[in-house]
């Protein structure tokens, strides 16, 4: 009897860790996703500096309103206008992300006044000529991904939960991913993405973390270095405003015309 | 002439406005192009040395060219008519012209009201038909209602499309073509209209209603790209009494259904496009033939769906329209299917193929039975550098339209953009006849201010 108790008693701390590498990435993902769960919405303004290989620089002035939507394997609704360049200046983007199912995503062009349905398969497609794809810029869903925890380690000043994720999603540009999450606040530092031949094409570092609403934590400056072309895209985030109350018909392809 | 010096004092007007934009809470932005049209081939003359039946015969066809609803034109008349107009304005080969498009937006009451202002004025050295004003857009908008039943009201000058083919623009019927600008039919006038709309669940619903017509613009003589006899010169008559204040109604539902948009819509009103017929009562020494350009009452009804499979994008825009002197139905159909990453760099290269059909039949319409190739080449630079291409073949006649255009970002306020449009193999019974020694190219240097 106390034998079995002793046996019961050596299981049940295993039972508890007893969770698989996959389980554990999984359980992090999921984690940080509830951890920005009820913010509704934000607004912010983006600068992105494209830089070549021989440093020439290009500016690009954006601003984003994002939506949150609470349905489970849901993805958020988001809109992107262009302030500059002055020729792309109130074309605006409609993105509702889905789990597996490709994003909904609509293009309003001013010159013509039209509004384009896009076709979102287009994921590793360069976002405005950037290093940034669509795809990274779509909004993270838990579905999207399969996950498997590598290990911790430091990461910088922090400590990293170091959890490989591969895209479950159609037509992807990657094989895999390697995403640093800190263990305190679960923010994203850095992902290094892998491309179809399973070799290292890309790294994102994400610095500058500002707490807003004491609960929701935000990047500044995202910076995305290509390791083949030797291009590099920095994103600056600034002015976030949480909660302002934007409604949903902001968020229709039509109302993409009152975007300014 | 009058015109020219018209648009010297707006402009005039305009500098004076944005001089005290900074003092103003509302954002001006303005766009002029400097534009370069070259034209390879000397105009479109009447056959010379030929009989009063073929010069008749010859003029017929040309009528016919606009892509309009024939009438019959009494033969000496029409004879008369070809001979008058043969030779008549100055084309020249070159036309050069400078576009001034400013912009002005402002939004108040926590972005719920807005209003925009969109001047636009064109000075062409060619052809003064093709020097023109217009306001694209002057309008207020407004949210209103309530967090749970929110409308949105739309009052004033205002530009709406409908949509889905890349081929023609078949469905779109809020706005005139400004068709002196493009025979793309992509520009269009400001429209005065009352605009309410309203999401729910359901889709959205839209009422319009407009109470005053614009007439399409036309080359003048002086200009290209027209038939023998300039459009520009003929009277406008109007089936309805009400002239040009005839109020024209419509209303759109339009809902998305996941991977597929889908809108409906009713015009009752005001044919957007004339009917070229003749009477004697409009004989006069220019216009021997008695042309003149009817804009008749209509009814049409139409579809537009976009749907998204996989790397490929459905297309459908179809019409029925009634007027009193003919009903018929048109639809463009097809498919886009996107190359993403080609030969392994990041170009994006998407693929159209479209099919036009129009129950009016050939000679009646330039897409009565029309296939429609494409290919849009997007090197994703940051230059924003676009290439596109498409083919427009007649399937019984073999007609062929060729449009090619490439944009590039040069800096934060330059973009080129150039455009070569071919006319080949034109057969003689085909709308596009009118067009045939109007192949061009042109270039477009644009400023953003």
């Amino acid at each position: 009897m106390y034998k079995l108790l002793a046996i019961l008693a050596l299981l049940m701390p295993l039972s508890v860790f007893a969770q698989t590498t996959q389980e554990k990435g999984l359980a992090i993902a999921k984690q940080q996703d509830a951890k920005n769960e009820g913010y509704k919405d934000y607004t912010n303004d983006i600068v992105m500096t494209l830089k070549n290989a021989q440093g020439q620089e290009t500016v690009n002035y954006l601003h984003s309103m994002t939506l949150e939507v609470t349905t489970p394997g849901e993805g958020d609704k988001s809109k992107l206008v262009f302030d500059k360049p002055a020729d792309v200046k109130g074309t605006a983007m409609l993105t509702f992300s889905h789990g597996l199912l490709p994003d909904d995503q609509w293009l309003f062009l001013p010159a013509v006044k039209r509004v384009k349905r896009l076709n979102s398969n287009n994921k590793s497609g360069p976002f405005m000529g950037s290093e940034f794809a669509y795809e990274d810029l779509s909004s993270p869903v838990v579905e999207k991904f399969s996950y498997n925890w590598l290990r911790d380690e430091p990461c910088g000043e922090w400590q990293c939960f170091v959890v490989e994720r591969t895209p479950k999603y159609e037509f992807s540009g990657y094989t895999r991913q390697i995403t640093w999450i800190d263990t305190k606040e679960l923010r994203t530092v850095k992902i290094e993405y892998y491309d179809r031949k399973n070799e290292l094409l890309k790294t994102l570092v994400q610095t500058g973390f500002k707490l807003y609403n004491g609960k929701y934590w935000r990047a500044e400056t995202g910076k995305m270095v290509n390791h083949i072309t030797a291009k590099s895209t920095v994103m600056v985030s600034s002015n976030f405003k949480f909660g302002t109350g934007v409604s949903l018909s902001e968020f229709t392809s039509d109302d993409l015309q009152n975007s300014h | 002439m009058q015109l020219k010096k018209k648009v010297l004092v707006c402009l005039v007007g305009m500098s004076g406005i944005s001089s005290v934009s900074s003092a103003m809470a509302g954002e001006w932005t303005t766009e002029v192009d400097l534009d370069y049209r070259y034209f390879r081939k000397p105009p479109a003359q009447a056959v010379a040395n030929s009989t009063q039946q073929a010069q008749a015969a010859a003029f017929y066809q040309f009528a016919l060219n606009a892509g309009f609803v024939p009438a019959v034109i009494p033969t000496v008349v029409a004879a008369q008519a070809a001979a008058a107009a043969s030779g008549a304005g100055t084309q020249g080969n070159n036309q050069p012209s400078v576009v001034i498009q400013p912009s002005y937006f402002n939004e108040w009451a926590d972005k719920t009201n807005s209003f925009s202002f969109k001047p636009f004025f064109r000075w062409d050295n060619m052809d003064d038909a093709r020097t023109h004003a217009d306001i694209r857009e002057m309008v207020w908008t407004s949210k209103r209602g309530t967090e749970s039943k929110p409308w949105e009201l739309k009052v004033g000058i205002d530009k709406v499309f409908w949509g889905a083919a890349e081929s023609q623009h078949l469905v779109d019927v809020i706005n005139q073509t400004d068709e002196v600008e493009n025979i793309n039919k992509e520009s269009k006038l400001g429209q005065p209209m009352v605009h309410a709309s309203m999401v729910r669940d359901w889709g959205k619903v839209e009422a319009f209603v407009m109470p005053f017509f614009r007439e399409r613009t036309f080359s003048g003589p002086d200009g290209r790209l027209r038939p023998l006899v300039s459009f520009d010169t003929l009277p406008n008559v109007y089936q309805s009494s009400d002239g040009r204040n005839h109020v024209d109604f419509a209303v759109r539902w339009s809902k998305s259904f996941g991977n597929t948009d889908v809108g409906v819509s009713q015009f009752i009103g005001t044919n957007r496009d004339p009917r070229l017929i003749s009477a004697t009562s409009y004989v006069t020494t220019a216009n021997p033939a008695g042309l003149y350009l009817s804009y008749d009452q209509m009814e049409q009804t139409s579809i537009d769906v976009t749907s998204i499979f996989g790397r490929w994008i459905g297309k459908l825009e179809a019409l029925h329209r009634t007027t009193d002197y003919a009903h018929y139905y048109a639809y463009v159909t097809g498919v886009e299917y996107a190359f993403t990453g080609v030969f392994k760099t990041p170009y994006d290269v998407n693929a159209f193929l479209e099919y036009n059909y129009d129950s009016r039949g050939q000679g009646q319409a330039i897409y009565q039975s029309d296939v429609f190739t494409g290919l849009r080449l997007s090197l994703n630079d940051a230059n924003s550098t676009q290439i596109k291409l498409g083919v427009l073949t007649d399937t019984n006649d073999s007609s062929r339209s060729t449009r090619l255009q490439v944009s590039r970002r040069l800096n934060d306020h330059w973009t080129t953009m150039f455009e070569g449009q071919w006319f080949n193999s034109i057969d003689s019974g085909n709308p596009l006849n009118a067009y045939r020694e109007d192949s061009y190219l042109q270039a477009t240097l644009a400023r953003y201010f």
